[in-house]
């Protein structure tokens, strides 16, 4: 099958219906599962799945994916009905919001175009979806590498090409269909970007080949940000100083608040969340010296009228709407949520702080009890007590004075004390 | 078009992205899984197992199903395999089953789902066993309660190897990271190293002698995860789609239910401690001159330290909420000066 990616199934004409796909994470991982499994195991077999989410009015969220048994009959690919049938009635049983959308397949076409043998299948799902979309993934590693970045997949709906229906009606609709690109965006939920963001890391910072163990890979991910931090640092170093003042001061309370409890974890959660905040930053930096860099070197000597029509109802119409419309109130808003971060912080201290005063009246009456029944015992105490005065005098090292309680009564030095206050 | 189609597959096969050697955790093997289930190394060792791996996909699957939860507590098993002292967990699903925290066993409703799921999945190919169940702690934390600990112990008496795994949603939209735990009971009689202290969590004060009363009946199991190679490639391709959201989320904001709740239950703990703090204060000073040499630390202590600890951890939290909205303003705020020059030249 030469046809493998059949550009004649691409209808000419362009997307009419104005369907505005999102695409999440999830059902993407899950179709690299199934890809990955399936080719390990060694099985056989095209790669068949159903897409799930939800559809309003011309808005469709793929949320979910499950693979399909697929059945190779003769020269046709079928899905196995009864099975299908089932086993959809049982995702709704648990995923009542989510309906099915679709199916997804892989191919190996460059431009990601849906093959022949998808047909009869996509035919069958338009029983479950009138408008149901597909969605060819492209496993190769080199699929991707001139689209910019892209994801390696294309995403169609089906129209009936009616000029020609009355001629191929000898051979069922099935030639007539045709599929139309749509265009996509990726979408997560504030609960998936977090696990995305945690798979995709290994859990904190870099250290992510050993959180995932040996079977896991992340070369590919942290060379190319490598290359880019080198190229961008210089720039990055700029925007961190126009930040400076304000991380300084957020910085130091933060570390303020956090040097008691568990240093390693909170570090870690703090120093993640603001390298991935760095990276974003980083990346919209690239992306609008992209920009610039095209307007000051136009590749082409005729200008790109539309895309210069995009940026310029980009600056012009779209910038201004991230001034809010009542500018004051929001900032009144802004500071009073900064504030209520502050109060917390400062009650947080405030709560260490009284732990501390407490420690140190303890340790007060401690020697006081001493050095009394010294006394009592008869005027040793005048010997004994400068010794203990110097040994157990303000704690000199901050990072000890916040652990000393916890190391439990028995092992500080003032485990000779009576420790009950 | 058969063969043609098939030369397809074939060629599809053989991509170099899937890596056998990299990604073998991927395969199964029956013969393998079956001399593995025969021998039950975990019947002679309680502590036979040390470690869950989780991928990817069922690692996000249960982080969004718990989150789908909101306040109720969700549930769902997980398939996988076994190794060498090790669970992997390769998929999950959820179960039509709510409110675990209440009822024992309410997997048992969910028999029939159960079984109806699996047979699906074995028509697929996937002969993956039932490695585990899952359930979310909205905002209280992963551990077991005493109701957690009767079904995690009656699973593994009767289907065992079994997992449970824990995961908190709240605190993981408010930390910013997965909040997961994964542990197994001991078998009754046996009991578990109870000084062992783990890593030290808030508990709700609601909460807090459930948590206490079964800590020494089970232990925990360090989690981790991982992903093919392929998925590593598609995730790279994602963040240059999805680093906007990083930009733009406001965890002060969506995490106000979740903060509010914390300080409520910490004044609570601080109430409580006051009082102990009085009442103990008291009552040592009458005994100290008694007892001048009692070594322990009184209860009222460790309590000022726990409320501590934790009054330090949602500041913590608070601030790295501040951080984004902070960063945000700076990055985006500077646009407003920016347009409101233009408009005055």
């Amino acid at each position: 099958m030469a046809e493998t990616g059949d550009d004649s199934l691409i209808s000419t004409h362009p997307s009419t219906s104005g369907l505005q796909i999102a695409l999440h994470p999830l059902a993407l991982l899950t179709i690299s599962d199934y890809i990955t499994r399936h080719t390990l195991r060694k099985q056989t077999g095209p790669m068949v799945g159903a897409l799930l989410g939800t559809q309003e009015g011309r808005d469709i969220a793929i949320e979910h994916a499950y693979e399909i048994i697929a059945l190779v009959d003769k020269d046709q690919v079928r899905i196995d009905e009864e099975w299908f049938d089932n086993k959809l009635k049982l995702f709704k049983e648990t995923h009542p919001k989510l309906d099915l959308l679709g199916w997804f397949t892989t191919t190996t076409s460059p431009t990601f175009a849906p093959s022949l043998y998808m047909v009869p299948i996509h035919q069958k799902m338009l029983n479950y979806n009138e408008s149901a979309i597909i969605l060819c993934l492209n496993p190769a590693p080199n699929a991707s590498a001139g689209g910019g970045g892209r994801l390696p997949l294309g995403i169609y709906e089906s129209i009936i090409e009616t000029e020609d229906a009355a001629a191929v009606r000898a051979v069922e609709s099935m030639l007539k269909l045709k599929f139309v690109p749509l265009k996509y965006t990726i979408e997560t939920g504030e609960a998936e970007m977090i696990g995305v963001d945690f798979v995709a890391k290994g859990g904190f910072g870099n250290a992510t080949a050993e959180a995932s163990g040996l079977e896991s890979t992340t070369e590919g991910k942290v060379v190319p940000k490598d290359a880019k931090k080198i190229k961008l640092a210089d720039e990055f170093a700029e925007m961190i100083k126009g930040k400076g003042k304000e991380r300084d001061r957020g910085e130091r309370a933060g570390e303020e608040a956090e040097d008691k409890l568990n240093v390693g974890t909170q570090n870690d959660e703090l120093l993640a969340n603001l390298t991935a905040k760095a990276n974003a930053i980083r990346m919209l930096h690239s992306r609008i010296r992209l920009l610039t860099n095209y307007l000051s070197n136009p590749p082409h000597d005729k200008p790109n009228h539309q895309l210069l029509r995009a940026l310029k109802s980009l600056t012009h119409s779209r910038l201004p709407l991230l001034t809010p419309a009542d500018a004051g109130a929001f900032r009144q808003e802004q500071l009073a949520e900064q504030s209520d971060v502050h109060l917390v912080a400062l009650l947080g201290v405030l709560t260490r702080s009284i732990e501390e005063a407490r420690g140190v009246g303890k340790k007060f009456a401690g020697i006081e009890a001493t050095n009394r029944t010294n006394m009592r015992m008869g005027g040793s105490g005048t010997a004994g007590e400068p010794a203990v005065w110097e040994n157990y005098g303000p704690p000199k090292d901050p990072a000890r004075r916040g652990r000393r309680e916890n190391s439990g009564g028995g092992s500080a030095p003032f485990g000779n004390y009576p420790s009950n206050f | 078009m058969e063969s043609s189609a098939r030369k397809q597959f074939d060629f599809e096969n053989s991509i170099t992205l899937v890596d056998p050697t990299k990604d073998g955790i991927y395969a199964y093997d029956d013969t393998e899984q079956k001399t593995l289930s025969e021998k039950r190394p975990w019947r002679e060792n309680p502590n036979y197992f040390k470690r869950v791996r989780i991928s990817a996909v069922a690692l996000l699957k249960m982080v969004m199903h718990a989150r789908s939860g909101g306040s109720i507590e969700i549930m769902g098993l997980m398939q996988g395999k076994i190794a060498h002292e090790t669970f992997i967990v390769t998929d999950a699903f959820p179960l039509p089953v709510e409110g675990t925290e209440t009822r024992v066993n309410a997997q048992e409703q969910a028999y029939e789902y159960v079984g109806a799921y699996v047979d699906s999945q074995k028509a697929e190919k996937r002969p993956e066993n039932i490695v585990g169940w899952y359930h979310s702690h909205p905002g209280y934390g992963c551990w077991l309660s005493g109701i957690d600990v009767n079904t995690q112990m009656n699973q593994q008496k009767f289907t065992d190897p079994f997992l449970a795994v824990v995961i908190d949603p709240d605190r993981t939209i408010s930390a910013g990271k997965v909040d997961i735990g994964a542990f197994r009971t001991y078998p009754e009689g046996h009991k578990g190293k109870s000084d062992e202290e783990g890593e030290y969590q808030t508990i709700p004060l609601a909460k807090i002698e459930d948590f206490g009363a079964h800590t020494n009946q089970y232990y925990t199991l360090e989690v981790s995860h991982f992903k093919s190679s392929l998925d590593t490639h598609l995730l790279d391709l994602l963040w240059n789609k999805y680093w906007v959201s990083t930009l733009s989320q406001s965890p002060l904001f969506t995490n106000r239910d979740y903060s509010t709740k914390q300080m409520v239950d910490l004044s609570q703990k601080i109430h409580k401690t006051e009082h102990s703090l009085l009442s103990g204060a008291s009552k040592s000073n009458r005994s100290s001159l008694l007892a001048p040499a009692a070594a322990s630390k009184p209860p009222a202590e460790s309590q000022l330290d726990k409320v501590v600890k934790d009054s330090n951890k949602i500041a913590s939290e608070e601030i790295t909420g501040l951080f984004s909205s902070v960063v945000k303003d700076r990055v985006f705020g500077a646009v407003d000066v920016v347009t409101s020059a233009r408009k005055q030249s």
